[in-house]
């Protein structure tokens, strides 16, 4: 029984606003993690089928293994998709929803819209895992038009199937839309927290005097709430106003850094999601046509596959940005340190917003018809969106620096999504200058690049939120033991294989290869085994949700539940801890 | 090893540091490699520092510590950096890289210089042909045979789907990749490549095309310039 109390993460209780976000939409959350973890352990089944049949014996002759191939990229499809839009979007989703009501101070726009979008995802993704069944495998980027040419002889995948696979992205992108509309609606409308440089810089010669109360001190955390005007309103939200001299920073309020970074998700996934749409609909035109030499001849492949990765980098940045928005709030919250203006956690914000749209044409590279303008922005938008990056990296290490960081393991869980966030940008960096993508495109290094952005950056920070607001969701703590299994195996596996992809990818692997070259045999089994590792780690991490919901909240729990949401003092909401 | 032509104007170039560790054996997957290791231990170094210094630090009135910016510092460095591999990798920009090597060819006689040859990608085909050798058509050989030292000039067409020309340092898989590019149905895909050795090189397809996308191979022959025969098979 004793073993059983401290079997959680004790005397750190969630430090989080004092403002306790609807029933309804706790519920929600609880609802799309759960739907989330369910469509990650089927794509994450279908990541171990890839990898178990890229073990199997070489076979000489193509047609022998055909249908090895054709099952490989079926998963290899549905893996994809469903990673990017089943766990990841869906992440940002759920996460995007509680944020912008907890932060915000305020519920959504309309919740009744916040449950719909979780639905139509859902169907989508249902949808998407029907792809391993009818053979469709066009990778998660769908390039057309090997959609409608499977290949001959067409033994792989029917129009139907085609057909049903465009059907669930056009819900997948309705979804993300409404959830975009959702939170971008909640933050321009109403009132909205605030605080400014000036009110924390007062605070700071006030503290350093030791004085009294009188100064508005609620303002420097952001629990302010202020109707602001809409011209103010953009400039804070998109973090512009970091950039204006100190006088006009200290008169334009910011908000806190968390809102900031779900408006710039919203509203680069909303400019993004057109790119999608287009796509799409050159998809259904296509498949209208009579024969096959008329679809192809009549559609500019070029400019939709431009359009698609308008899309498709968004979406790479979409499961990102609110994370590294959070980190703020979660990780310095465990050191035990307050959450304040500082303008260089918000100057990152305004680059993240115009470089996560242009950086698009840096996955078209490689496509020597694009115009020069195009290669050239390419370039520019890659490098620049390191400098948003590396200020954020920087910032984030300062803030724990200055203060007394506890190792819990929401903070570890951060700090490792930033390593592995880190790693990635720095592979985005290389594959963003025009000299270097050329040895790496489409090489192995590709999915190391990706599994590292998003496996081992925002995924990781995830699992540390999951573990931190569970209590405020549920009143319950989840394992303390459990959690340890899930932090060290899930870094220890992560690492391994996304490092060995990108050994094998410079050495000349190339990505989504039913059957990879004899010279590389040897890594699939250290793949798979890494695979395994991070596979049966999730599996524990299931089994560790499950459980905590399924129990009921001791008295400590309980107690703590209280004190923090029935009669929450100014220590308790802003400070380290009781 | 042999890097994508024209990038080495200025010395201090990142290919010519490329060129400079081929020199050594390292190709370039090597060389980014260690570049990757070096990152990996600064940021586990900072790890480290900031971990062990940690519980040094109180907390302390937020004035006091947000006077002095190190950000400041950091944010001009890592701009500069990036402004310094932005002007470094200019040059090697295909349209500026094919753009020096076309006037080259025109400013002399073209025919010596740039050697035109046409491919065409197919589910799952390579076709490749000299310029003015008839239509490329299926039962033609897949590869090609080419003069070390002579810009040849790829004009690649897809008949159906997005594929990709990769061409690879050596005969065998598992060799390193030497460049490439998309081959998208509806347009000219033009590449321009100078092969400095003779040898084998193999071609892959580097954009997924379907199950049989593994098997889409050929090769590119490339014989001494000062030989005359061979010159196409
Ligand atoms: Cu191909």
């Amino acid at each position: 029984m004793l073993k059983k109390d401290q079997d959680r993460y004790p005397q750190e209780p969630p430090q989080l606003p004092q403002y306790d976000i609807s029933s309804d939409l706790k519920k929600l959350v609880i609802l799309f993690i759960g739907i989330m973890l369910a469509n990650f352990v089927i794509a994450g089944v279908c990541a171990l089928g890839m990898r178990i049949i890229q073990l199997g014996v070489p076979l000489s002759d193509q047609l022998h293994s055909a249908p090895q191939n054709i099952l490989f990229y079926a998963l290899l499809t549905s893996h994809g998709q469903a990673m990017f839009f089943g766990v990841m979007s869906m992440n940002t989703m759920w996460f995007g929803y509680y944020a912008t009501s907890k932060w915000g101070r305020k519920p959504l726009s309309s919740m009744k819209w916040a449950k719909i979008s979780l639905g139509v995802m859902e169907a989508g993704i249902i949808l998407i895992f029907i792809s391993p069944v009818s053979s469709l495998g066009v990778g998660w980027y769908n390039l057309m038009p090997l959609i409608f040419l499977p290949g001959q002889p067409s033994i792989t995948w029917s129009g139907t199937a085609a057909q049903i696979f465009l059907i669930a992205d056009v819900l997948v992108g309705i979804g993300i839309t409404i959830f975009c509309v959702i939170i971008v609606t909640t933050l321009l409308s109403g009132k909205i927290p605030v605080g400014t440089q000036l009110f924390a810089s007062r605070h700071g010669e006030r503290a350093a005097k030791k004085e009294g109360e009188d100064y508005p001190q609620q303002d420097l955390d952001h629990t302010h709430m202020a109707y602001l005007p809409s011209a103010v309103r953009w400039l804070a939200l998109l973090g512009i106003n970091s950039w204006f001299t100190k006088k006009l920073r200290d008169t334009t309020p910011a908000v806190p850094i968390l809102l900031v970074a779900a408006f710039v998700t919203a509203m680069v996934q909303l400019i993004g999601n057109p790119g999608l749409f287009f796509q799409l609909t050159q998809g259904f035109i296509s498949l209208q046509q009579s024969s096959t030499t008329i679809a192809l001849d009549s559609t500019n492949w070029l400019l939709t596959k431009n359009a698609w990765w308008f899309f498709g980098h968004p979406i790479v940045y979409f499961p990102l940005l609110i994370f590294l928005g959070a980190m703020y709030y979660l990780t310095p919250r465990y050191a035990k340190e307050r959450v304040q203006y500082n303008k260089w956690n918000y100057r990152p914000w305004p680059f993240y917003f115009m470089f996560s749209i242009l950086v698009f044409s840096h996955h078209v590279f490689m496509d020597m018809p694009n115009p020069v303008w195009l290669q050239i922005m390419a370039q520019t938008a890659s490098l620049g969106i390191v400098f948003p990056s590396a200020l954020t990296i920087f910032t984030a290490l300062m803030f724990i620096w200055r203060s007394q960081i506890s190792w819990n393991i929401t903070a570890r869980f951060f700090l490792a999504g930033l390593a592995g966030w880190a790693f990635g940008g720095y592979q985005g960096a290389e594959m963003g200058m025009w000299g270097a993508d050329i040895y790496l495109h489409n090489t192995m290094a590709m999915p190391s690049h990706i599994h590292l952005m998003l496996l081992l950056g925002p995924l990781l920070m995830t699992f540390g939120i999951i573990y931190a607001i569970f209590p405020d969701l549920t009143k319950k703590h989840m394992s303390k033991t459990l959690g340890e299994c899930h932090f060290w195996l899930t870094l220890f596996g992560g690492f391994g294989f996304a490092l060995l992809f990108n050994y094998i990818g410079m050495h000349g692997a190339i990505r989504r290869e039913a059957e990879i070259p004899a010279s590389f045999d040897w890594a699939m089994p250290w793949l798979l085994f890494f695979a395994l590792c991070i596979g049966i780690t999730q599996l524990i991490f299931v089994y560790n949700v499950i459980r905590t919901l399924r129990r009921k909240p001791d008295s400590y729990e309980l107690e703590e539940y209280n004190r923090l949401h029935l009669a929450p003092t100014r220590m308790d909401i802003n400070e380290g801890g009781s | 090893m042999v890097c994508p032509r024209l990038g080495n104007r200025n010395s201090q170039s990142l290919s010519n540091m490329i060129n400079l560790a081929a020199d050594y054996g390292w190709g370039p997957g090597t060389l980014l490699l260690l570049f990757f290791i070096c990152i990996v231990t600064t940021i586990v170094m900072v790890f480290v520092i900031i971990s062990s210094t940690s519980y040094r630090f109180k907390v302390q009135s937020f004035a006091s510590k947000t006077r002095h910016h190190p950000e400041t510092y950091w944010a001009i460095g890592v701009a500069l950096l990036l402004v310094y591999l932005w002007v470094v990798s200019y040059p090697w920009m295909p349209p500026v890289a094919f753009s020096s090597a076309n006037k080259v060819g025109t400013s002399h006689n073209p025919s010596d210089h740039i050697k035109v040859v046409n491919i065409s990608a197919g589910q799952w085909f390579w076709l490749m042909n000299e310029q003015n050798s008839g239509p490329l058509k299926a039962g033609q050989p897949a590869y090609i045979t080419v003069k070390a030292g002579q810009t040849i000039k790829f004009i690649a067409h897809s008949v159906d789907v997005n594929h990709g020309l990769g061409v690879f340092d050596g005969p065998s898989d598992g060799s390193p990749l030497m460049f490439q590019m998309q081959v998208i149905p509806g347009s000219d895909n033009v590449f321009l490549f100078t092969f400095k050795h003779p040898g084998i090189y193999l071609v892959r397809c580097l954009e997924y095309c379907g199950y049989a996308h593994p098997y889409m191979t050929s090769q590119i022959k490339v014989i001494s310039s000062s030989s005359n025969s061979g010159i196409s098979t």
